[in-house]
């Protein structure tokens, strides 16, 4: 595809493009299929992996999600669904290993009703981040590298979008669509969420598509598409990710408030309902009897939390060129100069 | 300054300043000469005439701007503040058994005829007395509203002033005549309010009741010893009137309602004392025992029971089968068990009459009557019961006919939380037979108020019967269950009344004890039932009337309860614990009336 746009390309004096060419898909170098695998492999698993692992904020933030996701499939999975007098009523925790965590005054088991509520919060964190974060992307990215009329509708388009009150516009196609589909409620809590992260994709984009190298691919004819993905796109990634992340977080606040307050319809297990369930229904809140009701369904709402903002913050690190050739072994004099530096400037 | 003010305070309490205060008001009364002359206030010599500056405070849980007090509108009508605003004709003590004349002070039976007596110096808070007249008015109002007296009732009339006397076609059960007449009714209907919709109705009683039912009343005159002043988001304010009979034995200046939505908000303002009384609040021990000792539970037989009620006009719920199969899968003891089993019972047999008086009206009948099962699914027969029906099992859910799932919603009121539990029992058993079912909690307001009187609903959680005494009479709670349940669902039972979607229709249902069927129209049988004087007819159409309800279920009982009612005696002179007086619809605005909830000034 490269190749045909180059050919067809003819540079300013009327000479092939090809004579001209930086492609090295032009190297008489024959690529095998398992050295490309190879070469995907360690750059966009082995290295990152690499310097995933070595920040210690990734490293837990991993391994919390990583506890979720086992809870969501192999916990779901094996743990029985929560429904009312399956264990005896009101069991305090840690006392009868049919509800290791207790159970309600209608003896459902409060750990069931925390594990099930997780396969449908993981779909809902995972399309809400992705649409919204792939809606801001697109749109800013289109936008800032655009620039002209397609600018100004676009962002036009995400200034509307932004400035219609979040919350209430949640709420009320909530109450018009009552969807119970986890990907469905996911896409709705972020209905205008990504209108803020394009507008500032697309700053980013303004500032980028200055640089030198964007430039001198495009005084090489590079193609638009390509030089967004190959230039542009990587560059925001670390930008782009952290937003994941937060989006993530969002949707995890949000559908619990929502399923608190009762405008979710009930038909998914959730932790918001069981905050409400563990308020209303138990009274958690008069005396400390009924406490553990309302404490366990809060700390899967803060792990997973938790384990976002530490994902964030450590990705942060995966993007950065430097970190990422040091600790893949590549370059051993960066990390000297990094010491030298120290040394200069003690 | 600052100096000054320190000393003062620990002179004077707070107290002190408001008796102070009190006492300053009482002597501007004109209607309270009793304490002019004591101008030793702050003692609090309890002579009973000071009137004191201060607020009692109980619960509502409507939006107060949206309460009215029309009783004939069924949307958005007053739960609380009407007893205190409105005097009830009798009273009914729970404890023991019997009426308590109040503004209704002697009445009689004649052989086709009931007289009434008004109490002396009743008067509306606008100084207008309370005459024949108006309980005519509000009498006649209730004929044409279907209200229960309009079964025997021939014609009315005010004798003179202060006496009214029914005129009935047949002499006519007197327990059912005191209930539905002494008890159930305030005086409410002024006729310079009303009069003008009366008036309308005798000439086009189509028009006239729906402008009296869309009629909604937000300024009331109240009757009571406490009149309307104001409502806001968060309260409804009333203040003591000096011209009730009453007045005299009333020591405090306001009585408001504070809006609390759901239990929990009620635990928490009893838990601070921010509030002085709640007329009803399911409250499971646990939380009890949290309560300041100040606080006093009475507790007493509601004759209000959780049940569900269908909605006819919907495809499934509509459906007997369907109905039969939810009543085949409850399990009544479990769900009773989760929702509170201190101060509930499940509901003994699934008919129109209250468990404790069910062995005595149906005697060994009762062993004709489907037994749905008290304490367990069954399963097996819900099934047999759907598959006659054309229903069928696809991949663990049931499919009607047409291929449509079969999904009940159950709606709930959000912040009663004993009715939640139960719903939600409900609802995992219904889910586990295979059904779709879900939770529909909204706020009380809203469904009492728009979702009930519009019938948007499919299964809704409502009491099965009628409440207070009269729960265990049959007709009552037979009445209440197929005719006209209180809370104003409109639920189109073809036998109902028309303001609940009915046009008193006739009912086909399998003869009892025997082959065939048998068509009966409940609302001409239960007319009949009220003329019955003797035992052996009521009791017939009383079996012949819960055989009805057992097998077609325009109601689904679940369970009965206790009321719990609670009074704080912080700064409040209340009656002990236990004492019978306190026993009655409802404590928190009847001892007031009888000097037995003042402030306490010492």
């Amino acid at each position: 595809m490269k190749r045909t746009d180059d050919s067809n390309a003819v540079a300013d004096g009327g000479s092939r493009v090809e004579e001209f060419s930086f492609e090295t898909t032009t190297s008489d170098v024959e690529v095998t299929w398992k050295e490309r695998l190879g070469d995907f492999y360690t750059e966009f698993v082995y290295k990152p992996g690499l310097v995933a692992w070595d920040d210690r904020r990734t490293r837990i933030g991993g391994i919390i999600l990583t506890v979720y996701i086992l809870i969501g499939t192999v916990g779901a999975w094996f743990y029985p669904e929560p429904i009312s007098n399956q264990v005896p009523r009101n069991l305090a925790p840690f006392q009868d290993w049919s509800a290791p965590l207790g159970s309600t005054q209608s003896g459902v088991d409060v750990l069931a009703m925390a594990i099930h509520a997780t396969p449908s919060m993981l779909i809902m964190i995972a399309t809400g981040g992705i649409f919204a974060t792939a809606i801001a992307l697109v749109i800013g990215t289109v936008a800032g590298y655009s620039g002209g009329t397609v600018d100004a509708v676009l962002t036009s388009f995400s200034d509307i979008a932004m400035t219609i009150p979040g919350l209430p516009l949640i709420m009320v196609l909530a109450v018009v669509f009552r969807p119970d589909n986890p990907v469905l409620i996911g896409i709705l809590i972020t209905v205008n969420y990504w209108a803020g992260l394009g507008r500032s994709i697309r700053s980013q984009v303004l500032t980028l598509r200055e640089a030198s190298y964007v430039e001198a691919s495009r005084t090489m004819g590079v193609s638009t598409p390509r030089i967004l993905f190959k230039d542009i796109i990587p560059n925001l990634m670390p930008f782009v990710l952290v937003n994941f992340a937060n989006a993530a977080r969002y949707v995890v606040f949000t559908s619990v408030g929502l399923y608190y307050l009762g405008i979710l319809p009930t038909s998914v297990p959730n932790w918001g309902i069981q905050l409400n369930n563990a308020y209303k229904q138990a009274g958690a809140l008069v005396g400390t009897s009924a406490l553990y009701q309302l404490v366990v369904p809060m700390v899967m709402i803060m792990g997973i939390a938790l384990s976002l903002i530490l994902l964030a913050q450590g990705l942060d690190r995966v993007f950065n060129p430097r970190v990422r050739t040091r600790l893949a072994g590549e370059s051993s004099s960066l990390e000297e100069s990094d010491e030298n530096t120290e040394v200069m400037s003690q | 300054m600052r100096d000054d003010s320190t000393s003062r305070s620990d002179v004077y309490s707070r107290r002190h300043l408001l008796a102070m205060a009190g006492t300053a008001g009482a002597a501007a009364l004109a209607g309270c000469s009793g304490g002019g002359d004591d101008d030793n206030g702050g003692d609090g010599t309890g002579d009973g005439s000071q009137i004191y500056d201060k607020k009692h405070i109980s619960r509502v849980n409507q939006v107060p701007t949206n309460i009215q007090w029309n009783p004939s509108n069924p949307s958005s009508y007053a739960q609380a503040s009407q007893n205190l605003l409105f005097d009830r004709f009798a009273q009914y003590n729970l404890a023991k058994n019997e009426f308590v004349p109040y503004a209704v002070t002697d009445w009689s039976f004649g052989d086709k005829s009931f007289t009434m007596k008004l109490r002396d110096g009743l008067t509306w808070a606008n100084g207008d007395a309370v005459t024949a007249d108006d309980i005519v008015t509000q009498l006649k109002l209730g004929m044409h509203t279907g209200t229960g007296y309009a079964d025997y009732t021939k014609s009315i009339e005010a004798k003179d002033d202060s006496t009214v006397v029914m005129h009935f076609s047949q002499p006519v059960n007197k327990t059912i005549v005191k209930f539905q007449v002494l008890v159930n009714n305030h005086v409410q209907q002024k006729k310079s309010v009303f009069g003008k919709y009366l008036n309308k109705i005798e000439k086009d009683e189509k028009s006239g009741l729906h402008e009296l039912q869309n009629f909604a009343w937000k300024e009331p005159i109240a009757s009571g010893p406490f009149a309307f002043e104001s409502t806001s988001q968060q309260q409804v304010v009333t203040k003591r009137r000096d011209d009730h009979p009453d007045s005299d034995k009333i020591n405090f200046e306001t009585y408001s309602y504070l809006y609390m939505e759901g239990n929990q908000s009620v635990y928490n303002a009893m838990t601070s004392n921010q509030i002085d009384s709640v007329a009803t609040a399911f409250t499971p021990p646990h939380i009890l025992d949290q309560l300041p000792k100040s606080w006093q539970e009475i507790k007493f037989p509601s004759g209000v029971g959780y049940g569900l009620v269908p909605q006819f006009d919907h495809k499934h719920a509509g459906d007997r089968a369907v109905r039969q199969a939810i009543a085949y899968v409850l399990d009544r003891k479990a769900i009773v068990k989760n929702a509170g089993p201190a101060s509930k019972k499940p509901a003994e047999l699934s008919v129109g009459i209250a468990s404790s008086a069910v062995d005595k009206w149906l005697g060994d009948s009762r062993n004709d009557f489907t037994d749905y099962g008290k304490s367990e699914s069954k399963t097996a027969k819900a099934e047999a019961v759907l598959k006659d029906a054309g229903y069928k099992k696809q991949g663990g859910t049931w499919h009607d006919s047409d291929g449509d799932v079969v999904k009940l919603p159950v709606q709930v009121p959000s912040g009663w939380s004993d009715w939640v539990t139960a719903t939600q029992t409900v609802v995992d058993q219904l889910n586990s037979f295979g059904f779709k079912s879900s939770v529909d909690g909204r706020t009380f307001g809203n469904l009492q108020g728009q979702v009930w009187p519009n019938g948007n609903f499919v299964l809704a959680s409502g009491s099965w019967l009628p409440g207070g005494g009269q729960a265990t009479f049959p007709y009552f709670s037979l009445r209440q269950m197929m005719l006209e349940n209180y809370r104003g669902f409109t639920y189109n039972y073809p036998a109902a009344n028309e303001n609940r979607g009915g046009n008193h229709g006739t009912v086909t249902v399998p003869k009892r004890g025997g082959s065939g069927e048998m068509t009966v129209n409940p609302s001409e049988r239960l007319k009949a039932m009220s003329h019955a004087t003797d035992e052996a007819k009521v009791t017939e159409i009383a079996v012949e009337q819960a055989w009805v309800t057992n097998q077609d279920l325009p109601m689904l009982p679940v369970a009965e309860k206790q009321t719990q009612s609670f009074l704080t005696g912080d700064v409040w002179d209340i009656p002990e614990k236990g004492a019978e007086v306190s026993k009655v619809r409802w404590p928190e605005t009847w001892l007031p009336r009888l000097g037995k909830m003042n402030y306490a000034s010492n």
